[in-house]
């Protein structure tokens, strides 16, 4: 580690905010493709790849300009977007964490690319509308300053002598120098920090080099830079702006015995207190061979993952909180209903609701109505009397809806507003996965998804089957 | 009363001016219609009329509708137009006719019960979507001299929000989008304006790549294929994401020509 760290060695040049990297050990022995192939390989795990949150036009010179949307260049065969240019600074690492294919015990081809390696490659790729922007994490070189150093040289060249204005979102490094995340943190759109793993307690079995402390730290750093230079920016709308699109996390599903309540309270409470954009979940893949790790025999727990992404959105655009999704009784989701049908159907009393009368937030509930047909309904019954020719116009979904709702005091036919009727029901309308397609069929991933199978959602499918 | 059907060209400038038309004659809206293309039936009584487009008419459109729907109304009303349903121009004109009549004219966007306003919102939505697509699914060649060249085929006539698109992000590069089902170019000359052009005559084949374009192509797709999980692999999944019909013009899912 010592012989890497000399060949490292940064230095500044003519005293300015610039440096030179003097050797490299890879340099001369790789070439661009064999890196491109390792460091690309070796970021694949890490889910977010989002290039959205922030607005920035073109400035009429320099190559580069941001949507607020983001924009999907491409479908990997995994089906997962491809928005921008995930690779690693490198994939030597000196912790051990027990699920990661780059961790030190691991004998896996190394590389590292130079900074200068990943400006071209960006610039390059981005102006044959390849890719959105750079996505830059990194294995623990030497050191968390270190590689934190070297993430921020990148960037800072990659920004100021190749005047790139696209999307950045760059991990900062847990136990990095604060000062060093700030000055990054200037350059970058997205940073993230990710937590891996729901709790301290696994952490410490799967991660022993990283401790909650640590990761919590550049989070609530980030978080309070945010919030300052929101205020910066009110005061002097010039002023330059810190992590614009707001950070992230992800976190390993299924590699821990974590239930999905606890997993989802976490989030909650990683949106409320530090204010973060996005939390990421990431189905365990299987890629080590440990004593410590499960082998999921139906492979990454995909269903788990969806649920979870489903009961995200319900937290962030639906305005409902974990506690009533999930409670200490029911501490996992229903493997057969998505989170708000069974929300739903826990809570026949606040049902039907009028779509003329009802007010937004509980328009939103309604299984069926997402955001968009919820705002559009509250939009149009100002001037219109609905009827449900026109809610199927508006893009509500019907067929699970009508259950829920009634058009001006009348059903769309009659329903019985019973537990076990409308489950059977919904239970035969299937609900569109989007794994479906695969040749692992519902059985199979339910089974394994869900070893515990949630009591509940058991004796309900069995009430209704019966 | 009778029935009103104005023909006009397919363009914005066209409908524009059979809108103008429809003011000037007083005709009432739900009985007129506009087609952009040459009637395939025609209906009994009901009158026939051709529009020549007029630069002066549809500009006075335009600009009265850029002030009464504003910047975000006139745009759904553009994207609305760039579609290529056979039935736009009647949506987007009636659209226009009941906006008109409101004191905030943009508030007939929120009428989704109305057919006009939901057909206009539908043919909005489905060529922004793809519009929307384009903007990650375009891929550049540069060819000789450094110029970008990009080839698609939407299926809405979409080039020119593209090319606002891409002027806004390489402003100092010199792009090509050739959109090869219309036949038209956008051209943008490094720092400068862009603008359409049609060639009929236009032969890709004769497009030479540059030097290092083939090095970049390799590993585009080198990244794409590693990126990949394969525990994960979902082809249904990636082609609803991706559908099969952008393929053939992207990087990632063609061969390399061998030269």
């Amino acid at each position: 580690m010592i012989s890497l760290y000399r060949i490292y060695k940064i230095r500044p040049e003519n005293g300015k905010d610039g440096y030179e990297i003097m050797d490299h050990p890879y340099a001369d022995t790789m070439d661009i493709k064999e890196k491109l192939g390792i460091l690309s390989d070796a970021a694949k795990y890490d889910v977010a790849c989002t290039s959205s949150g922030v607005d920035r036009k073109g400035n009429g010179r320099d190559m580069g300009n941001a949507l607020t949307s983001g924009i999907c260049h491409s479908f990997s065969a995994d089906g997962r977007c491809i928005s921008l240019l995930k690779i690693l600074l490198t994939n030597e690492c000196i912790y051990d964490c027990k699920y990661c294919v780059n961790r030190r015990s691991n004998d896996v081809p190394r590389a590292a690319f130079t900074p200068e390696e990943i400006c071209t490659l960006t610039i390059h790729f981005y102006r044959r509308n390849y890719i959105e922007g750079l996505f830059l994490s990194s294995g623990i070189l030497g050191s968390p300053d270190m590689t934190m150093e070297l993430l921020y040289r990148t960037l800072y060249l990659l920004r100021n002598r190749y005047h790139f204005r696209g999307y950045i979102h760059v991990k900062a490094i847990p136990g990095a120098d604060a000062g060093l995340i700030g000055k990054t943190g200037l350059l970058a759109d997205r940073m993230s920090v990710n937590l891996e793993l729901p709790t301290a307690e696994g952490l410490r079995t799967l991660a022993p080099n990283k401790h909650r402390k640590n990761i919590l730290t550049p989070m609530r750093q980030i978080q309070s830079g945010i919030t300052a230079n929101q205020n910066e920016v009110a005061l002097y709308r010039h002023a330059p702006r810190f992590v614009p699109a707001g950070q992230s996390t992800q976190m390993i599903i299924g590699a821990t015995p974590e239930s999905d309540y606890q997993i989802l309270s976490v989030a909650e409470s990683l949106y409320q207190k530090f204010a973060l954009k996005r939390v990421f979940y990431s189905a365990f893949v299987h890629v080590n061979a440990d004593k410590a790790l499960p082998a999921p025999a139906g492979g990454p727990p995909l269903l788990r993952e969806h649920r979870l992404y489903q009961a995200d959105w319900l937290l962030r655009y639906y305005g409902f909180s974990a506690g009533e999704l999930l409670n200490e009784k029911k501490q996992n989701f229903n493997i057969l209903l998505d989170p708000k049908c069974d929300w739903a159907l826990g809570h026949l009393e606040q049902f039907p609701v009028d779509v003329q009368t009802a007010d937004y937030r509980m328009i939103l509930r309604v299984p069926g109505i997402g955001v968009k047909s919820a705002r559009k309904i509250v939009q149009a019954r100002r001037s219109a009397r609905l009827t449900f020719e026109d809610l199927k116009k508006i893009g509500v979904v019907l067929k699970r809806a009508l259950y829920f709702i009634t058009c001006g005091g009348k059903q769309m036919y009659p329903v019985r507003l019973e537990e076990d009727y409308i489950t059977r029901n919904l239970l035969y309308e299937k609900e569109k996965l989007p794994f479906e397609r695969c040749q692992v069929t519902y059985k199979q991933l339910s089974l394994f998804d869900d070893v515990r199978f949630a009591q509940e959602g058991e004796e309900r499918l069995w009430r209704s089957i019966s | 009363m009778e029935e009103h059907i104005l023909i006009c060209e397919d363009s914005l400038e066209g409908v524009f001016t059979a809108v103008y038309m429809a003011y000037e004659k007083h005709y009432r809206p739900e009985l007129t219609a506009i087609q952009t293309s040459e009637a395939g039936n025609l209906r009994l009584f009901a009158v026939y009329e051709t529009v020549m487009t007029d630069k002066v008419k549809s500009e006075k459109v335009a600009n009265t509708l850029h002030r009464r729907f504003g910047e975000e109304g006139f745009y759904i009303l553009c994207l609305a137009l760039a579609s290529a349903d056979a039935d736009k121009a009647t949506a987007v004109y009636r659209t226009i006719a009941q906006g008109l009549r409101l004191a905030e004219p943009f508030r007939v966007f929120a009428r989704h019960a109305d057919p006009a306003v939901h057909k206009t919102q539908k043919l909005k939505y489905n060529a922004w979507h793809e519009m929307h697509q384009l903007f990650g699914f375009v891929r550049f060649r540069e060819i000789r001299g450094g110029i970008l060249f990009a080839e698609i085929a939407p299926k809405n006539n979409v080039i020119s929000f593209l090319a606002d698109h891409f002027a806004d992000r390489l402003p100092s590069e010199h792009f090509l989008l050739y959109d090869s089902g219309r036949a038209l170019f956008a051209i943008h000359k490094a720092g400068g304006q862009w603008f359409l052009a049609r060639d009929s005559h236009f032969k890709r084949e004769d497009v030479e790549e540059s030097g290092e374009e083939a090095l970049y192509q390799e590993l585009f797709r080198h990244f794409c294929h590693n990126i990949a999980v394969e525990a994960r692999r979902n082809d249904g999944l990636q082609k609803g994401m991706l559908p099969l019909r952008f393929r053939p013009y992207m990087t990632e899912f063609t061969n390399p020509v061998r030269k």
